[in-house]
């Protein structure tokens, strides 16, 4: 069987600080907690869930910004398979040509002292991907080309740009390397509807032509659904419910998911009409001191064997074909 | 919707902010009715003017802001008598006296902000902060302000309340703060809330759940609501009427069932295609071409034009009027209406 070109095992990152002044404590936040998954060529992969809940560090541990302290990720660009967590330099060099981010806001994640020409160029001369200076100009123009921008704007900085423009730059450097997977970080959050339906097309467009795939961060589930063919709900670090997108809309299974899909406001009244809403007791407790066994227990709706909920952490199971939910309602 | 009372009219209203790279044209005529206990959601992308067009109904524009035009009459009988209004007929809010706003604001009509971090006061405790509102507008002892106080955390659902009463804003999360923010806007029993992206800082779970407070907080104070959001989702669910709004004016106004299956404006048609909704899956999204108009220098005559598939000469040069379309509460602004409901009716639908 063919090898998919991105596996996740048992990934965990857990963030450490002190507390106290006299008797020092060491407290854990435990912001991905032993996620699993793994990704094909031209899919996409949408990463939902609270505020909170871990996406965007999981995002920036797969990219490589942050060292995982459990867990494997394994990357198959090309037949052959390397260990993203403890590469070699020259390892590392394949690994950033495989795999790039787009971060959320594009105010901050680009530098304003930088023309364009340097911001989309610095991943060419890093990776040295091109030879000379008029290949680089030609390459960083392709580039803008590509994402709808004009080879005018090469001399522009940052604060010319729109938000929506922004976005596009942010995307344009994150293909300067010609990745295989692109992870989004909440890409569309800062711009207005028509924007973002230009955005998500661009998206769409670029990853038919290139054959990339995409992890797909966001709290917009009109947007995910939209989006991706593959759906993972996070909560508090883990991942609850996983499976092909239209699955996890059309049936989802977890009490968490099925809460979250009832609170999204829907554009269409009509459905609207007829659709029942679950309200969560309280919020999201604190991922420092999250609730023993199921994580979800505290708000959950649908408990159904109290004492096995508060103490068993249930596992991903699949419940029909690519379709899994950790719920200890679909474990008897 | 005949048979029901005008609460408040707006009419022509203009308003300009003066800035060191020029005036810029924030809302150019922008006129509708609200009717008692309704949701009118205000809707439109970043910089059409929805803002702004509640700050200069409740006047409280920033310093280089100014509505040069316009009326707003509003009839609230209640109001009327705070004031002591003999005269006949309804307020005109924007011929007030200061002094006399200041009556108006919070005990006729109040604001909910979009942050709640930086709407309440960080160095006084909720307690406070409600009390100093009740008290403004009621004249009662500390006690009898505390029970209402008390009361008006329970009906915001926040528990306990007399330990809330005792907390800072940085002692809440942000779904409790915007709870309180609700809460102080109910103290003097107003007769509309302007609801400004209420709930824009909140995670979806806790926005549900807010937002259905507010509707049932609404029913119960018996308030009127101008919904202020770039969120077409919270639109569906939570208004009656729906106004689209595009660089200063409100383009079109129906209810949301007419608006959302019918919209008749050009720009109502290309944002409500624009949204990824989960009931249906669409190759790819539709979207407006161009960008929002810079408001310094808009576009002559309808200000959609440059932007607009059906634009002709006239879009350039005239600016056209709100009327009614097929039913007498539909209102859209186009001059090539009878294309485009040719087009619809073609299409079957705008996605």
């Amino acid at each position: 069987m063919k090898k998919p070109l991105l596996e996740v095992e048992g990934l965990k990152k857990y963030f450490s600080f002190q507390k106290g002044l006299f008797k020092r404590q060491t407290f854990y936040l435990r912001a991905v907690d032993d996620v699993t998954f793994s990704l094909n060529r031209k899919k996409t992969l949408g990463v939902v869930g609270e505020s909170g809940c871990g996406k965007t560090t999981l995002g920036k541990t797969l990219v490589g910004l942050y060292k995982p302290d459990e867990g494997s990720i394994t990357l198959t660009p090309d037949g052959e398979s390397i260990d993203a967590v403890n590469p070699s330099d020259e390892e590392l060099k394949t690994i950033r040509k495989t795999i790039q981010m787009v971060f959320q806001d594009p105010q901050s994640s680009l530098n304003p002292r930088w023309p364009i020409r340097n911001i989309v160029g610095e991943p060419l001369d890093i990776l040295k991907l091109t030879s000379g200076r008029k290949e680089k100009e030609n390459r960083v123009i392709e580039l803008l080309e590509t994402v709808g921008l004009k080879p005018e704007h090469i001399n522009r900085y940052p604060h010319e740009f729109s938000g929506g423009q922004r976005q596009r730059i942010g995307i344009a450097r994150a293909m300067a390397s010609q990745p295989d997977i692109i992870v989004l970080d909440e890409p569309t959050s800062a711009v207005d509807v028509s924007v973002q339906a230009q955005v998500l097309n661009l998206l769409k467009s670029l990853q038919e032509e290139r054959n990339m795939a995409y992890i797909f961060i966001s709290h917009d589930l009109g947007v995910v659904h939209h989006m991706a063919d593959e759906i993972a709900v996070q909560y508090l670090g883990q991942i609850v419910e996983y499976g092909d997108s239209e699955k996890v809309f059309n049936n989802p299974l977890h009490p968490y998911t099925k809460a979250l899909l009832s609170a999204l406001p829907v554009a269409d009244p009509e459905f609207v009409a007829h659709k029942k809403r679950i309200i969560l007791k309280g919020t999201l407790p604190n991922a420092i001191n999250p609730p023993s066994g199921c994580r979800f227990h505290t708000r959950c709706q649908e408990l159904v064997d109290e004492n096995k909920c508060k103490s068993q952490c249930p596992m991903l199971k699949e419940v029909e074909k690519d379709h899994k939910v950790a719920c200890w309602i679909y474990d008897r | 919707m005949k048979d029901k009372e005008i609460l408040m009219e707006v009419k022509d209203l203009v308003t300009r902010f003066y800035t060191e790279d020029g005036v810029v044209k924030a809302l150019e005529g922008v006129s509708f009715n609200l009717y008692k206990g309704e949701t009118l959601a205000l809707v439109g992308e970043t910089g059409c003017g929805k803002s702004v067009t509640a700050l200069s109904i409740l006047r409280l524009l920033s310093i280089s802001g100014k509505t040069l035009k316009g009326e707003v009459l509003f009839y609230d009988d209640e109001t009327k008598k705070r004031l002591d209004m003999s005269k006949e007929g309804p307020i005109e809010i924007l011929k007030l006296e200061q002094s006399d706003m200041l009556k108006v604001r919070g005990f006729g009509m109040a604001l909910i902000t979009q942050d709640p971090m930086t709407s309440l006061n960080p160095v006084y405790t909720v307690g406070d902060q409600l009390m100093e509102v009740i008290k403004l507008h009621k004249k009662l002892s500390d006690d009898e302000a505390k029970k209402i106080a008390i009361e008006l955390l329970e009906d915001v659902e926040l528990t306990p309340p007399e330990d809330i009463f005792k907390k800072y804003p940085h002692q809440l999360s942000g779904g409790q703060r915007q709870r309180i923010v609700i809460s102080i806007s109910l103290a003097a029993e107003p007769a509309l809330i302007f609801a400004d992206e209420p709930t824009t800082a909140l995670d979806v779970t806790i926005q549900a759940r807010v937002l259905e407070l507010m509707q049932e907080l609404k029913e119960e104070f018996q308030t009127s609501l101008i919904l202020i959001t770039h969120n077409l989702g919270i639109v569906a669910e939570t208004s009656d009427r729906v106004g689209v709004m595009y660089a200063g004016r409100v383009v079109e106004i129906a209810d949301k069932y007419t608006l959302f299956k019918r919209p008749l404006h050009p720009y109502s048609q290309g944002l409500i295609a624009a949204v990824p909704v989960i009931t249906e899956k669409r190759e790819a999204l539709s979207y407006i071409a161009g960008t929002v108009p810079n408001l310094i220098h808009p576009p002559s005559g309808c200000r959609f034009h440059p932007r607009c598939p059906y634009a002709t000469e006239i879009c350039k040069e005239k600016v056209p009027e709100l009327k009614a379309v097929e039913t007498d509460d539909h209102f859209v602004e186009c001059w090539h209406v009878d294309e485009v409901i040719k087009d619809l009716d073609k299409k079957g639908g705008v996605c």
